[in-house]
């Protein structure tokens, strides 16, 4: 756990070993994920996880990976805003909304 | 942001409709552009008062005039500024109002309703019946089933529909199967049409023309996920 994990912007080796077990690779992992910004410093992101609270964090990170597995599991559906807004139109010009 | 169940939103442009009470569950709405609404009226008509519910904060929900929008912050989308959240109270009598009128505990409870056969020519839309509206979207006509009941159907000459698809889905909560397999019912898109956007030409109505009980039990147990009606199931048992 002394060396942050290779290719990773985020990790460095001084920061590693700075973080607590648990969460010694939480940097790159909000940043695989977009929960912070690209090329946020090593110290910034521990700075982040300190100050907003790891269980809040990965509360978060569970949210977004399940809604994000379900819009995956509903598929494409390019029709939906297509027809939605057709139907809207038909809606609001026979009074109904 | 998505629109949060059961706040109320103002509504743009809109003549008839002072404000929106979103309804579709905060997962619907997090996930698609659109979100199921009801409308809220200054005032209603005499046929509309079995459908609505007055709020203390002025005007009424109708229910029976439900539909699907788009919700900001698309363009398109009548979805004004968040007003208030509804009271728990208010919005159960709406979701009970909304549960009583899709008939889910007769459908839901242990001897489901039966439908009757639509004759072959009509004045209105039937219940369980499947027709195109109109205009085609995307060069294509889109397939409804009429969710709302016949005697409001005819009241009012207009109804509460659910498209269907053919793409596949693997959401089977929202979309449930229906037509043994060969469509899905969007049940979180259900929203109200006037009956001269649908074509009602039996020489021009889909095949098949209707479900079956099957396949509106399970478009109404669809619609107790979509549109949150789980509860108010509850407080209404089937007769």
């Amino acid at each position: 756990m002394g060396r942050g994990r290779r290719g990773s912007a985020l990790v460095s080796k001084r920061v590693s070993v700075t973080l607590p077990p648990e969460i010694v690779d939480a940097p790159r992992q909000l940043d695989a994920i977009g929960l912070l910004p690209r090329g946020t410093s090593a110290s910034k992101a521990y700075e982040h996880i300190m100050s907003v609270g790891w269980n809040k964090i990965m509360s978060d990170v569970k949210e977004r990976a399940e809604l994000e597995a379900y819009a995956a599991a509903l598929g494409e559906d390019t029709e939906h805003e297509a027809t939605v807004l057709a139907l809207q139109r038909l809606a609001q010009k026979a009074g109904i909304l | 942001m998505p629109s949060a169940r059961g706040t109320v939103r103002a509504v743009v442009g809109s003549t008839r409709s002072i404000a929106a009470i979103i309804l579709t569950n905060d997962r619907w709405n997090a996930v698609y552009p659109s979100a199921g609404v009801v409308p809220v009226r200054k005032s209603i008509q005499p046929h509309e008062a079995p459908h609505s519910v007055q709020l203390s904060k002025g005007g009424f929900a109708v229910v029976s005039d439900l539909v699907n929008v788009l919700q900001s912050p698309h363009p398109e989308s009548p979805l004004g500024a968040q007003l208030f959240v509804m009271p728990p109270d208010e919005l159960a009598a709406i979701e009970d109002r909304l549960c009583l009128f899709l008939q889910l505990p007769r459908l839901l409870g242990p001897r489901p309703m039966k439908s009757r056969p639509a004759p072959a020519a009509s004045a209105y839309l039937f219940w369980s019946e499947i027709y195109f509206v109109t205009p085609p979207i995307e060069g294509e006509l889109k397939r409804h089933v009429v969710v709302s009941p016949d005697a409001w159907n005819a009241a009012s000459s207009r109804a509460t529909v659910i498209r269907t698809t053919s793409k596949i889905k693997r959401d089977h909560d929202s979309f449930p199967a229906i037509q043994r397999g060969q469509a899905r019912a969007a049940c979180g898109d259900m929203t109200t049409v006037a009956m001269s956007d649908v074509i009602l030409d039996p020489q021009r109505r889909p095949s098949p023309p209707a479900t079956t009980v099957a396949d509106m039990v399970a478009i109404a147990r669809g619609l107790t996920i979509t549109h949150e009606l789980g509860a108010a199931l509850l407080r209404n048992p089937a007769p």
